[in-house]
């Protein structure tokens, strides 16, 4: 087995054997302390609980102390009389340091280390990372002209003292591309290669008498053109939102989604505006608790939001309070510090300064989100939003916003103008006269003739006529308009039917009866009255209609069936359960006058059953031409009624409320139907019976204003209109704030929560209860702030602070260098990897914070040296000496990300679109993918399938196939460094996922698209697109072969050839024979598939 | 395969007439060479090794132990009654049940046999697996720490209850290689409808990601992607990989970037799934009385057609086959709802474990059935059709092959079947155990990540050697 583990040792050491070659003397952080922390430190560290024999090493004075039993593990200077010397060399099992069974032996040379350093006094310093940031000098170095700026001194000079050359520069074409990925994350475009690279249109064999090399000022623009682009925001957002673990979803089982998008758009724009770096972390960490919070600093806030959450039925929420908070604690090491702090959570650190107190102090600052939901607790807690929430007004919303409300405003004042003028608010003014008629009329009027006939389109009254044998054929029209009704099936008239006055009874089964004409004049306004009760209740009974169903058009009283028992027996009006009107019950056998009319522009629909108002609504309807009005049924003939009808009547206006009254009260007189036929209130009624002059200056004021409000025709209909007017814009109003987009922020509780330690982190087990601090290795939190987020982002932005400087620059230049100066990007600690470059670290840490934080500024200056404008190809005679390139003798060369694979497919076949910014979207993915946890995937349409990879809908426990193939995250926790592997599932991804083959597609299409040129040229011109350079000519010569073998194939079949260019949801475009544009989306699928396109070189 | 031929007398070989690597590669294509999926382990299992591969059957949900393998016929008196408290002792609940108020015992209303001359007991729903009693090993007395199923899952999976670890199949992968150039070292196969099955259940966590397991899908590619586009015929995507690999080849003469030699291996490795893993899939060449014994359903994705297709991976080399069968989740009618879920693994698993022996394939191939924690004993009385609640402190698993004693049963509950009174095996005795019968020291196999050395069973594990043969 010991084969085995050697193996993974060095798997992982390979890179440390390097750096630790380099010989120096005496230096403890490089040579002593790793010996020490890998091997002693597991039960002489820093770890209470686990510390053997009351020693530790990471501290001198326990080092040197008298032990227990007398002895000393380590006397300076003195060989003998240190114990530590003693054990290490020993080869007794019982006595030997480190203990066999703690398999991490030390080799010869690590015991010749620590026995020079024990005899060279066993001198301690801090780790290299928790030292303040001395700005260091600049080294000379002997190649002065190869240096650029400071960064080249302190590479070059490192180079020469191992006798190394720095690579020469590489090609322009090379770099505008290197640039263009590393600062946007896309290829650079036909024309950028244009602008900076002219001499690429010369041929290759020419291009020996061509100026190719940049001048400072084209480079220089070249630089600002990247950094520049709104596109920069996307290319830095994405590294970021790893380490934010931003997710559209909540990452535990059933993976609900939550709206968070608007934090991955405010990280776009921050570092599109160059947001000092300071700043964003001070938003980041506390933009809720800043004296000038803002949505945008709230927004930001969400950073520790994007924590995942368990809503999974009988989850424990204080477990999962804790495990939020926890992983808050973890975040925050990781990101601003770069430290491992987790590892402190159950036991004091066992490499680093850290206890486990220490540890619950830095958690306690995050465990007081007011109104935080710990998890789903008893039945779980799906598809809800987690507060606390923030809606946020955006700039389009606000825009709408403000337009609404304006119109809201200049409709109220409409309103109140309207109802202020004098004739509407002085009883003795103009109306009077008109107040004092209506006064009297509200007498209640003679029962014996229709008192309504204005308008009167229909009338059909079953006491009106004798049917000889009781059936009736015709049902003979009383408006003079001659509507008569034909009957169909066999209605017959009763004498006595309701209560005990004619009518017509239907059988619910073959009998109606129909107008030969009649709707024509019903446009916009009507009345329908009809006197009936209903023999049956059992199904939908259509009463009376006109219209067209079928096309949804249709004026209609029914009886409904709803689903549930409170739908039953309702009337309903045009619709089914939807235009539902009123609360009241109907019952079988028991008569009614129901009325109702519809009104204006807004179709203000009034119901009134027996007098009583049944509600209303605005039930929209488009014209329509239909002759006949259907009693009985629909006008298709089906959905009968088992009713009796004693009499309908149907007007083209709509009744005022006055006429209704007095129709009705004609009516329920007349049929002996109890109901409320007052005209107006009873309170208004009683007003009216007092005769004039007894009446009150307030009482004739009441009479007055209900006359406006509902009975003056003039009055009455300005109001209405102008009250729909404001009543329709306070709706969009809430609709647009109901639609505002939400995000998950933090809110501190008023009173903090407390904090324990907890024993082996075990939630359920509290001890001592702690109060918000920074481990004590650090620099003390600020006096002057909050002993909250705030005041610990301040403690991190501190320009003294020994890390967050350091963290920052390094992973900068791994964005730049493929690896970090430090190549644990989230370690710094004793047990990371020391860095390369040391001083350069430093003084570009020193550098970044002395310029105001200003990420653009470090990254030009980065990307300005030569060191960085090295060519990236790989030197034989070096390979030995530096196998990672840690020395940086040239530039890396790497593969692109999931992201960016995606992303230089669209661009380079012109598919892309390039807005910014808004909720994610839901490219190809294969059907079913999502079936293990239950989810479906609702493809978006149109342009929105063909955003950057950035927007795509990041479901945690499931990501998006091709970018977890091409190692993204999945961001339920904090990720700090992708890997990148090289994988076969990854050759299918960009050969066959439909998003590449139509992308080939299309980029053959705009290939194809160059009319003029020659297959030779839109050869060149297609390579070069995917690889930003000419082709040389054995390129040349296998794309010609390529294309003329595809040819061939798709001519000999041409049925493969339609089909081949029909993938993908985009339409081929069809100016191009299918075979040509086969063979063409063939070629482009290879180059979408070059090594060389999705690297970065 | 006579275009094929065709094409290779009349293609030109420009653009690699120079370049020996893509004329080899070509020429390999059909046959083996380094695998790019065995980096790490390159294919060697340890000398002391039992098994070489694993074949784990996760029952997913939590099956109940008291209506599979752990009978209390006393438990009939107690019926209707509270569980004793002292047996609760104080063990955490679900917050499903916690808030019940009584938690009452309820007794199974399913028989019990005694199986096989061990005498194992099954509920006799089982109709199957009594044949094969002898040739497994019960684990009574199983443990973990979880009790809610995603933490569970992860902490069986990964040997931490937190996403990020790697999982066992991952660390095999990593640790053992693939002993099939053509084929993931780690295939996942899931059925069942029930609770989410995410992929950080084989993921691979902070080791390389070629050591990810692969889902194969049920219905579509069984490898996303496996499929060329409608248009794109195989000998055609042939010669598109030959050209892609000749102009890879052309750049990796120029920049001397090994990946590149790594990306084109990719590629040819791609070439060849797309070859091989649609036929290993087609259980359609297996013979009827074979379909038939699995129970499987032609065309119909089941666990009866996974645990088919996982003799067929595992005669393929694939290291560690991952089944998940969805659908063990009983909080309500679970007498009922438990003979459904018997009756759909009964027969496939004994078929597996006959067609292993058979073959002479169960020595060397561990088979583990088992859910991630087990039900309590008092009843769930969610809709008033009693279930069971999750419970993490004791289950039953079963182990055979590959090393395990054969005809055992170990470990011992208490007569509430609540608690282990004797051997229990907990999640982290059982990962360890399961690294040693492949050969690999649960202590050695580390990796360093984030300044600290992880291994699969954290700090904790012990084997537990009783059960070994």
């Amino acid at each position: 087995m010991s084969s085995l583990r050697t193996r993974f040792v060095l798997n992982t050491a390979s890179a440390c054997l390097i750096l630790s070659a380099i010989p120096a003397a005496g230096d403890f952080n490089r040579d002593i302390q790793p010996l020490l922390a890998e091997h002693c430190y597991a039960c002489h560290g820093p770890d209470s609980k686990t510390r053997k024999s009351g020693l530790r090493f990471d501290i001198r004075e326990a080092a040197t102390g008298e032990l227990k039993s007398g002895s000393r593990a380590i006397v300076p200077g003195n060989l003998e009389e240190s114990e530590m010397i003693h054990r290490i060399f020993s080869e007794d099992p019982d006595e030997m340091m480190p203990p066999p069974e703690f398999r991490k032996s030390l080799t010869k040379e690590d015991r010749a280390k620590l026995r020079r350093w024990v005899q060279d006094g066993a001198e301690y310093e801090l780790h290299w990372s928790f030292r303040a940031i001395e700005k260091p000098k600049v080294p000379a170095v002997n190649k002065e002209d190869w240096a650029r700026n400071p960064i080249d001194h302190f590479i070059l000079s490192q180079l020469e003292r191992y006798k190394m050359e720095p690579s020469p520069e590489a090609s322009p074409e090379t770099l505008i591309r290197r640039i263009s990925l590393d600062l946007r994350g896309l290829p650079p475009d036909l024309n950028e290669l244009r602008r900076f690279a002219p001499f690429l249109e010369v041929p290759l064999a020419e291009r020996a008498n061509t100026n190719t090399s940049f001048s400072p000022k084209q480079y220089s623009d070249l630089v600002d053109t990247m950094i520049n682009s709104a596109h920069y925001g996307e290319r830095m957002a994405q590294d970021w939102l790893d380490l934010a673990r931003y997710g559209d979803t909540n990452g535990y089982h059933n993976d609900s989604v939550r709206a968070m998008w608007l934090y991955r758009d405010y990280v776009i724009d921050s570092f599109n505006s160059n947001k000092p770096y300071d700043r964003f972390i001070v938003e980041n960490m506390a933009g809720d608790l800043l004296p000038d919070a803002s949505d945008t600093t709230r927004v930001a806030s969400g950073f520790n939001r994007c924590v995942t959450f368990n809503e999974e039925g009988g989850a424990d929420p204080d477990e999962f309070y804790v495990t939020y908070a926890v992983d808050r604690a973890n975040t925050t090491g990781q990101v601003f510090l770069g430290l491992t702090v987790g590892c402190a959570q159950c036991h004091d650190h066992k490499y680093d300064p850290i206890s486990q107190k220490e540890y619950y102090q830095l958690y306690a600052f995050f465990n007081s989100v007011e109104g935080e939901i710990g998890a789903g607790g008893r039945s779980g807690y799906h598809n809800k939003p987690l507060p606390p929430l923030l809606k946020v007004r955006t700039g389009p919303h606000q825009q709408k916003r403000n337009d609404i409300q304006s119109l809201l405003e200049s409709r109220t004042a409409q309103l109140k103008a309207a109802r202020e003028r004098p004739e509407f608010t002085n009883p003795s003014g103009e109306l009077a006269p008109a107040l004092s008629e209506w006064v009297t009329s509200l007498t209640l009027p003679e029962t014996e003739v229709l008192p309504v006939k204005n308008g009167l389109q229909l009338h059909l009254d079953a006491g009106s006529f004798d049917a000889p044998g009781g059936l009736v054929r015709e049902w003979p029209d009383l408006s003079g308009n001659n509507r008569n009704a034909v009957a169909t099936g066999e209605p017959k008239q009763f004498g006595r039917a309701l209560n005990g006055y004619p009518a017509i009874r239907l059988d619910g089964k073959k009998d109606f009866l129909r107008t030969q004409s009649g709707a024509e004049h019903l446009g916009g306004d009507f009345t329908m009255v009809v006197v009936l009760q209903f023999n049956d209740l059992a199904r939908h009974q259509m009463a009376l209609m006109w219209g067209d169903e079928s096309q949804g058009k249709r004026r209609a009283f029914w009886k409904t069936e709803g689903q549930t028992q409170h739908d039953k027996n309702k009337l309903s009006f045009n619709g089914y359960g939807a235009d539902m009107i009123g609360n009241a019950d109907l019952k079988r056998a028991v008569p009614v006058v129901a009325i109702i009319t519809q009104q204006g522009a807004n179709n203000d629909t009034r119901f009134r059953l027996n007098g009583k108002d049944g509600g209303g609504g605005g039930v929209s309807l488009s014209n329509f031409q239909n002759k006949a009005i259907t009693i009985g049924a629909n006008n298709a003939g089906a959905e009968k009624t088992a009713a009796d009808f004693a009499e309908v009547l149907v007007y083209d206006r709509a009744l005022d409320t006055n006429e209704q009254a007095a129709l009705g009260f004609y009516l329920g007189t007349k049929y002996k139907i109890d109901g409320e036929w007052n005209p107006a209130p009873d309170d208004i009624m009683a007003l009216a019976a007092k005769p004039g002059r007894e009446r009150s200056e307030s009482e004739q004021k009441k009479l007055f204003s209900y006359f406006v409000n509902y009975v003056h025709p003039e009055s009455r209909d300005l109001f209405r209109k102008l009250e729909s007017g404001v009543a329709s814009s306070r709706q969009e109003l809430e609709q647009v704030d109901k639609s505002l987009p939400t995000t998950m922020v933090m809110v501190e509780m008023k009173t903090r929560k407390p904090a324990h330690v907890l024993m082996r982190g075990d939630f359920r087990q509290p001890g001592e209860e702690v109060e918000p601090d920074v481990p004590a290795i650090f620099p003390r939190l600020p006096n002057n702030q909050p002993r909250n987020r705030l005041g610990l982002a301040y403690w991190l932005t501190d320009p003294s602070h020994p890390l967050v400087s350091r963290v920052i620059v390094n992973r900068l230049w791994k964005q730049l260098f493929g690896n970090g100066l430090v190549k644990t990007l989230g370690d710094f600690g004793t047990q990371g990897e020391r860095p390369s470059h040391p001083e350069l670290l430093d003084w570009l840490a020193a550098d970044f914070v002395e310029h105001g934080w200003n990420i653009k500024r470090l990254q030009k200056l980065i990307i300005s040296s030569s060191t960085y404008r090295q060519s990236s190809t790989n030197r034989k005679r070096y390979e030995n000496q530096d196998p990672d390139n840690r020395f940086l003798c040239r530039a890396p060369r790497f593969r692109l990300s999931a992201e960016e694979i995606r992303d230089s497919a669209l661009s380079i076949s012109g598919l892309l679109n390039p807005s910014i910014g808004g909720p994610s979207v839901f490219p190809y993915q294969p059907a079913n993918y999502l079936s293990s946890i239950g989810k479906g995937w609702k493809e978006s349409e149109g342009e929105s399938l063909y955003r950057r990879g950035l927007y795509t809908f990041w479901r945690r426990t499931m990501l998006y196939p091709s970018f977890q193939i091409f190692d993204a995250p999945s961001r339920e926790f904090c990720s700090v460094n992708r890997p990148r592997t090289n994988t076969p599932l990854q050759a299918l991804v960009t050969l066959n996922d439909p998003a590449f083959v139509e992308a080939a597609r299309v980029f053959a299409q705009r290939v194809l698209s160059w009319k003029e040129e020659s297959d030779y040229q839109r050869l060149r011109l297609a390579f070069m697109m995917a690889t930003s350079r000419a082709p040389n000519d054995r390129e040349i010569h296998i794309l010609t072969d390529t294309l003329s073998e595809q040819r061939e194939e798709f001519k000999t079949h041409p049925e493969r050839a339609s089909e081949f260019i029909k993938n993908g949801k985009s339409v081929p475009a069809p100016d191009y024979n299918p075979i040509e544009l086969a063979a063409w989306t063939s070629l482009g699928s290879i180059l979408l598939n070059l090594d060389e396109t999705i690297s970065r070189e | 395969m006579s275009e094929y031929q065709n094409y290779l007398t009349r293609r030109t070989f420009l653009g690699r007439t120079s370049c020996g690597l893509g004329a080899a590669a070509l020429s390999d294509l059909f046959t083996s060479s380094p695998s790019v999926l065995a980096a790490e382990g390159a294919g060697r299992t340890s000398p002391q090794a039992k098994a070489k591969r694993v074949i784990y059957l996760h029952m997913s949900g939590g099956p109940s132990q008291l209506e599979t393998f752990d009978p209390k016929p006393g438990l009939s008196r107690w019926d209707g009654k509270p569980l004793p408290p002292e047996i609760i002792g104080n063990q955490r609940l679900t917050t499903m049940t916690s808030g019940q108020g009584s938690l009452n015992v309820m007794a199974s209303k399913h028989e019990f046999a005694k199986c096989g001359q061990v005498g194992m007991d099954m509920n006799t729903l089982f109709k199957h697996l009594p044949e094969i009693a002898d040739d497994i090993c019960m684990i009574r007395g199983a443990t973990t720490d979880p009790i809610n199923h995603d933490p569970a899952v992860t902490f069986l999976q990964t040997g931490s209850p937190l996403s990020g670890r790697p999982s066992m199949g991952s660390w095999l992968s990593y640790g053992l290689g693939s002993t099939n150039e053509n084929l993931p070292a780690f295939i996942v196969l899931l059925s069942g409808g029930g609770q989410p099955v995410p992929s950080r259940y084989w993921h691979n966590g902070f080791l390389p990601s070629r050591h990810q397991g692969v889902k194969f899908q049920s219905s579509g590619d069984p490898v996303l992607f496996l499929s060329n586009p409608k248009g794109m015929s195989d000998l055609n995507r042939k010669k598109t990989i030959d050209r892609i690999n000749a102009f890879n080849q052309l750049k990796h003469e120029q920049s001397g970037d090994s990946e590149i030699e790594a990306r084109i291996d990719a590629f040819q490795l791609a070439y060849r799934m797309q070859s091989s893993v649609p036929g290993l899939m087609d259980l359609s060449q297996e013979p009827k009385d074979v379909l038939e014994s699995y129970g499987v359903q032609p065309g119909k994705a089941s666990f009866a057609s996974n645990c088919l297709l996982a003799r067929r991976l595992a005669e393929a080399g694939v290291r560690f086959i991952q089944l998940y069968d969805r659908g063990w989740d009983h909080h309500d009618g679970i007498t009922n709802a438990i003979r459904g879920k018997i009756a759909s693994v009964d027969r496939p698993t004994t078929a597996l474990l006959k067609d292993l022996k058979e073959r002479g394939m169960l020595e060397e191939t561990l088979v583990i059935w088992g859910g991630e924690f087990g039900r309590t004993t008092y009843a769930q009385t969610r809709n008033r059709n009693f279930g069971r609640d999750h419970h993490p402190a004791c289950f039953s698993m079963w182990m055979a092959g590959g090393g395990i004693r054969p005809g055992m049963i170990h470990g011992q509950t208490d007569d509430f079947s609540y608690n282990v009174t004797e051997n229990a095996v907990h999640v982290h005795d059982l990962q360890a155990t399961i690294l040693h019968l492949l050969g690999i020291d649960h202590e050695d196999l580390t990796f360093r990540f984030k300044g600290r050395d992880f291994r699969l069973t954290d700090v904790h594990g012990k084997i537990v050697k009783e059960i070994m043969s």
